[in-house]
């Protein structure tokens, strides 16, 4: 489980003849991971060609993806399974239906074009509605020219200036005008209203009373919608009759096309091919006697078995570059699984190294559940968690999510109930285990935290020195256990430090560190053990001699890591005071007798809360993975691992028979 | 209600002091890291766990804060 899953790198040879069933089978078998075709050096090999109908498959693909978009999304009814038969069968009328949505489509397009067009042509007309002129007469008079358009301010006096023989129509406070003068002043005219920033208007090519026009226009715009709606309610019945077929297809055809273009990842001379690819170990037996039943025995196929780099011996032995290493399988258990994203999220381990999830899976849970602390807004992450599933059905990520949100939420609900006592910040349990409040218990609680980080970070180091030794590097080995006992130096000194706290730090005293002596040596009024000094020494000892004197500067870091763990104490403690403030201040308004200020009193209670929650929430989720990211894997994590894509389907709308 | 003593007073400000001014430290520090990390997550949404960790590498300063806080209270 600390491993990701052993790879056995699977060459397949077979005639040219039976490729075709070892792509069926290989597909449905779902296990390889294809590496990219390595042309053979001597030429005789040449790259795999599709399959024939690759590209009618790809078209038709496209069809239906296009179609799919199209419709209106509605809540999947998954109790239809639709058999691989059935759609082949039915293809053509699931391309039918395809063309009618896209059809449909299409002609929707058309009249919102033309809806457009007609909008464009009122919007012309608009402003000359308010004009109790005929649309002719802008430009059929013989004796008189009009001027229409917008001024910078009314013309009324200028006009005046030059004649009375004018008819002037204004709107927009005289600022857009409709003029007209007597031709043999128009040069004037012009010139006067060039002053005045004239630009024209360009009036449609119309006759008639605007008005009338507009209405016209409007009727055929209304008329257009109408049409709209009609189309809209088809694809509407198009969508609930056949998603579900669509999406079938969708599923049948995209396999159509991934095994009709699988041969480009082979090689192949005339008579036969080549494929290489990545099979977990345990899955070999498998794809050997699938493939000799497919084909007849006429397929071989070569198994070779790689062990993660760490454990070969020698230096670097069969290839390294990128492509040529074991792709990643992470192999956790159901509870632990959804964490898989939050170490996804950082980089995906490296084929042979530890993967971490399953310390990430307990460790988060355990920090937010100490950072929250409270059995309400435990249950409220639970719900939240819970509906976020039932909304992201089809997302594994953010159902992953959820997941990470519920287990989260339980955590922080047990804690609530047991240590602190709270829901909401309003105590609940009759006899919590502390009291957040109480500033010994903080104290203590500040230390506890600390001896987590030692374990957290201890099992880090562990995975580290695992690793060295795995791969027989013993100078980094022993660095690895110079830092481990630098490590339990430094908490042991914080914990000496904090013996004396009541309740949590003398316990601690008493039950983990019961091993050093009483001795101690006073620095700077601090009573530091003996053998704090002496481990943070002989760690800094064994750092000087593998890794040279900058590790002096790197152990003031990881100091600087175990304190960060004081966080955890931090949040829970800051979350239940704001919790417990909110609660105080905005109680008495809530029992008040005047219903105005019960209801105002409520209402801000409840959005504090929600406040509250969401702080608490984020904070505490964000804390415990920085803890990981940085803290945790920092000390030992490599990443960059490739992800294990296994050619095949993961079905959802079909099944195979 | 007895008044506490100066001492005390005097107290609770260091305290405060020094929470309050590593918390100021660690978003001056933040800001700059969290804006590069923001830009560089639109780039590339690969980037979130790195610029995460990035962004929260400041926060030791206000967790020392804490620490001393908790040291001066604690010796008063």
């Amino acid at each position: 489980m600390l491993k990701p899953v052993e790879m056995s790198k699977v060459t397949i040879i077979g005639p040219t003849s039976s490729l075709a069933a070892t792509v069926e089978s290989l597909h449905s078998l779902n296990i390889i991971h294809f590496t990219e075709a390595g042309l053979e050096s001597d030429g005789i090999f040449s790259e795999g060609q599709p399959m024939e109908g690759a590209s009618d498959f790809s078209s038709q693909l496209l069809r239906i993806r296009a179609a799919k978009q199209l419709l209106v999304p509605h809540r999947e009814t998954s109790a239809v399974r639709y058999t691989e038969q059935d759609i082949d069968s039915s293809m053509k009328s699931v391309m039918d239906t395809v063309d009618e949505i896209l059809t449909t489509y299409k002609e929707k397009q058309s009249l919102l074009d033309r809806i457009r067009y007609y909008e464009e042509r009122r919007a012309e007309l608009m402003p000359l509605s308010a004009f109790p002129v005929k649309l002719e007469h802008y430009r059929d008079l013989e004796s008189v020219v009009a001027f229409v358009g917008n001024v910078s301010r009314p013309v009324d006096e200028e006009m005046l200036k030059i004649t009375s023989r004018f008819e002037l129509y204004s709107n927009d406070g005289g600022r857009f005008i409709a003029l007209f003068v007597d031709r043999r002043f128009t040069s004037d005219v012009r010139t006067m209203l060039s002053l005045l920033e004239f630009k024209e208007f360009r009036v449609p090519e119309l006759s008639g009373n605007s008005i009338d026009r507009i209405v016209e226009i409007e009727g055929q715009i209304s008329e257009l919608r109408k049409r709209i709606d009609g189309l809209d309610i088809r694809i509407a019945t198009l969508s609930a009759k056949s998603s579900d077929l669509l999406n079938a297809a969708e599923e049948t055809v995209s396999a159509d096309v991934s095994k009709a273009e699988a041969p480009l990842h082979f090689s192949v001379t005339e008579r036969e091919f080549v494929a290489r690819g990545w099979v977990p170990s345990e899955d070999i037996e498998r794809l050997t006697s699938a493939l000799s039943a497919a084909s007849g025995g006429k397929i071989f196929v070569d198994v070779e078995v790689v062990r993660p780099a760490s454990e070969q011996k020698g230096p670097e032995t069969s290839g390294n570059s990128p492509d040529d290493s074991p792709p990643v399988k992470l192999r956790n258990v159901s509870v632990s699984k959804p964490f898989e994203l939050l170490v996804r999220l950082f980089s995906l381990p490296s084929y042979g190294e530890y993967d971490p999830t399953i310390v990430v899976a307990i460790t988060f849970a355990l920090f937010v559940g100490l950072m929250i602390n409270d059995l309400g807004y435990g249950i409220l992450m639970v719900v939240l968690g819970y509906i976020l599933i039932l909304y992201f059905r089809d997302s594994r990520d953010m159902k992953q999510l959820a997941y990470i949100l519920i287990i989260s939420g339980v955590a922080g609900a047990i804690f609530g109930y047991f240590v602190f006592g709270l829901a909401f910040g309003f105590p609940v349990s009759p006899r919590p285990l502390l009291n957040p409040s109480d500033f010994s218990v903080a104290e203590g609680l500040l230390l506890l935290c600390i001896v987590v980080g030692l374990l957290h970070m201890g099992i880090g180091y562990g995975f580290s020195l695992s690793e060295c030794v795995a791969g027989r590097e013993p100078r980094k080995a022993l660095s690895s256990a110079g830092w481990i006992a630098v490590l339990l130096g430094f908490v042991t000194m914080l914990a000496g430090i904090g013996r004396h706290n009541q309740p949590i730090g003398k316990l601690i005293w008493h039950y983990l560190f019961f091993w050093v002596s009483g001795s101690s040596i006073t620095f700077s009024m601090m009573a530091i053990p003996d053998y704090a000094v002496i481990l943070v020494a002989a760690g800094l000892a064994l750092l000087i001699a593998t890794e040279g004197a900058f590790a002096l500067l790197e152990s003031i870091s990881l100091l600087a890591n175990v304190i960060s763990y004081a966080r955890l104490a931090a949040i829970a403690i800051a979350g239940a005071a704001l919790a417990g403030a909110i609660n105080t201040m905005l109680m008495p308004r809530s029992f008040s007798a005047n219903p105005a200020m019960f209801i105002a009193g409520l209402f801000l209670l409840v959005v504090a809360q929600i406040f509250v929650f969401i702080m608490l929430t984020l904070s505490a989720g964000l804390q415990a993975l920085r803890l990981n990211y940085i803290e945790f894997f920092i000390k030992f994590f490599k990443g960059g691992g490739r992800a294990y894509k296994p050619f095949g389907l993961s079905r959802k709308y079909t099944v195979e028979r | 209600m007895v008044a506490p003593d100066i001492g005390q007073g005097l107290i609770a400000i260091g305290a405060g002091l020094a929470i309050g001014l590593t918390g100021i430290a660690t978003g001056i520090a933040e800001k700059g890291i969290g804006a590069a990390a923001v830009g560089a997550i639109a780039e590339n949404p690969s980037f979130f766990a790195r610029g995460l960790i990035m962004t929260v590498i400041p926060e030791t300063i206000v967790i020392f804060g804490v620490a001393i806080a908790f040291l001066i209270l604690g010796s008063g």
